[in-house]
């Protein structure tokens, strides 16, 4: 019998009750393990260094290195690292960054637990997954014109 | 206000002249400005122009500064404090130039010698009152502005960074407890357990930015008081231990200074309290002539001050900003381990009465 691929899983947020609650979730998932936690943007780039995980869950927001931060530098080092945002709300310029920047998928915080884990699970895959909400508006933004001038 | 009429412009005047003589010159001169018409008011006492200026708009005020019930730049102040939206030109004598350029430091707009001055001077003089006041207010305006979009989103990133994250951890605390569904019933325990202390941490937060953003009690309660309601009203609940002192005789504050000073200490306080996992905080307001410092000490973990610079969420940068404001020194040391220290020494000349009773 084939032993199912294990997910390994950083996960990088500010709150620590967040990230307990996201961890403890994850483990409970027979697939997926997390691996690593980091509470900042640089510690999320030194965990990701040693622990290379197969997805790393980043919060945009966070104290010190800001999550956009952090995916820039993860993906400059790791071009092949399959990131994927976390946020709480879905009205920042951040986002599109984070996406230009490589990240792979996008779940809004609070989303249902179902959804995250399949983001995790698509964006393992190699694929892209992000909240129909967002789609709509990068679509709303990129019809825009100036904003690919942002740097 | 002023308004284009075909024989130019037309303005309402008040002057303020308690010498009969003086004021008829000064009307003469008025009416024979060219391309300007003016209707003139004119009253010999102060509290008579405030009572005027109360339920009439004018567009300039000529004041005297030698006035029955008022003498000197204080008369400015006065007039300003009551009307501070006038513009207003001062009417000195002949040998006292130096009051008009100190009525000019205290808001007047700008000071005519008696006797000295033409129709067109004077014209002119009105005009320039009048612009110069608009400028001033629209800069005014737009630092009200400024000051009311940076407040907003420092309270954006409060709900972001705090609330916002406390119903996301209580939301994943109830999933997990959803999904064990009973076949665990002491994990489903902890995590409804988990949910209710974030919840209240959540709610004792929302209240903490509730009162950080209510106008504060410093008329009725002054410095010494609103700071020891705050304190006492952050204190319920919690298990730091919050300590006050106060160090010699409480004085009058201007209310910018107070409110500053009042605004820097809640938010070292609050900063204590979530961040620093102190378990004794320490407030201590001391009143020298000189001026009055504000001490805010923990026995937290403290933290490097300099690692911080830059970084967002703390509130060291807008406690920088507010003490910069009021003029006053601001020092927070700390280290790892070591517990915070906060100081802020605000300068003030003891005894010029303005503002509230501390």
């Amino acid at each position: 019998m084939k032993v199912p691929e294990t997910i390994r899983i950083l996960i990088a947020d500010d709150h620590p009750v967040v990230r307990e609650g996201l961890s403890a979730m994850i483990n409970r998932q027979p697939d997926m393990k997390v691996v690593a936690e980091a509470g900042e943007g640089s510690e999320a780039c030194e965990q990701f260094s040693q622990h290379r995980p197969d997805v790393a869950l980043i919060d945009l927001r966070m104290r010190g290195m800001d999550g956009l931060h952090a995916i820039l530098a993860i993906r400059r080092r790791f071009p092949g690292a399959r990131l994927v945002v976390l946020t709480t709300f879905d009205d920042n310029e951040d986002i599109y960054r984070a996406l230009q920047g490589g990240a792979k998928g996008y779940v809004l915080k609070g989303a249902p637990r179902e959804e995250l884990l399949e983001c995790i699970r698509t964006v393992h895959a190699g694929k892209s997954h992000i909240a129909p909400e967002v789609v709509a508006r990068l679509a709303e933004r990129l019809g825009r014109p100036g904003l690919t001038e942002r740097q | 206000m002023a308004i284009m009429n075909p024989d130019g412009l037309q303005f309402r005047a008040l002057v303020v002249e308690d010498n009969p003589a003086d004021a008829l010159l000064l009307e003469d001169v008025l009416r024979r400005i060219r391309d300007a018409q003016f209707e003139i008011a004119h009253v010999e006492r102060l509290e008579d122009a405030l009572a005027s200026l109360a339920v009439a708009s004018y567009d300039v005020v000529l004041l005297d500064l030698g006035l029955p019930d008022s003498q000197g730049p204080d008369t400015v102040t006065r007039l300003r404090q009551s009307q501070p939206g006038v513009p207003v030109v001062v009417l000195t004598g002949l040998d006292d130039e130096a009051v008009g350029i100190s009525a000019v430091q205290l808001g007047a707009q700008d000071y005519l010698v008696k006797g000295g001055f033409t129709p067109t001077v004077l014209g002119r003089t009105i005009r320039y009152a009048i612009e110069r006041k608009r400028a001033e207010q629209a800069m005014m305006a737009q630092l009200k502005e400024a000051a009311i979009v940076e407040e907003r989103n420092r309270i954006a990133g409060e709900i972001h960074d705090i609330l916002a994250q406390d119903f996301v951890g209580i939301l994943l605390q109830l999933e997990a407890a959803r999904e064990l569904n009973g076949s665990n019933p002491a994990e489903v325990a902890k995590c409804i357990q988990l949910a209710e202390a974030v919840a209240r941490s959540g709610l004792a937060e929302a209240r903490r930015s509730v009162w950080a953003l209510c106008p504060p009690e410093l008329d009725a309660e002054g410095l010494v008081g609103a700071v020891q309601s705050f304190l006492s009203r952050v204190a319920v609940g919690n298990p730091t231990a919050i300590g006050f002192s106060l160090r010699g005789e409480p004085y009058p504050l201007p209310n910018d200074k107070a409110l500053g000073l009042l605004r820097i200490c809640q938010e070292a306080v609050v900063n204590a309290l979530r961040h620093a996992q102190a378990s004794k905080i320490r407030v201590q307001l001391t009143y020298e002539p000189s001026g009055v410092d504000l001490c805010v000490h923990d026995n937290g973990r403290g933290f490097d001050p300099k690692a911080h610079v830059g970084g967002k969420g703390f509130g060291l940068i807008s406690m920088r900003e507010r003490a910069e404001r009021i003029g006053a020194r601001i020092e927070i040391s700390g280290e790892p381990g070591q517990g915070t220290r906060l100081t802020v020494a605000a300068r003030t000349s003891m005894g010029n009465g303005e503002g509230h009773i501390s």
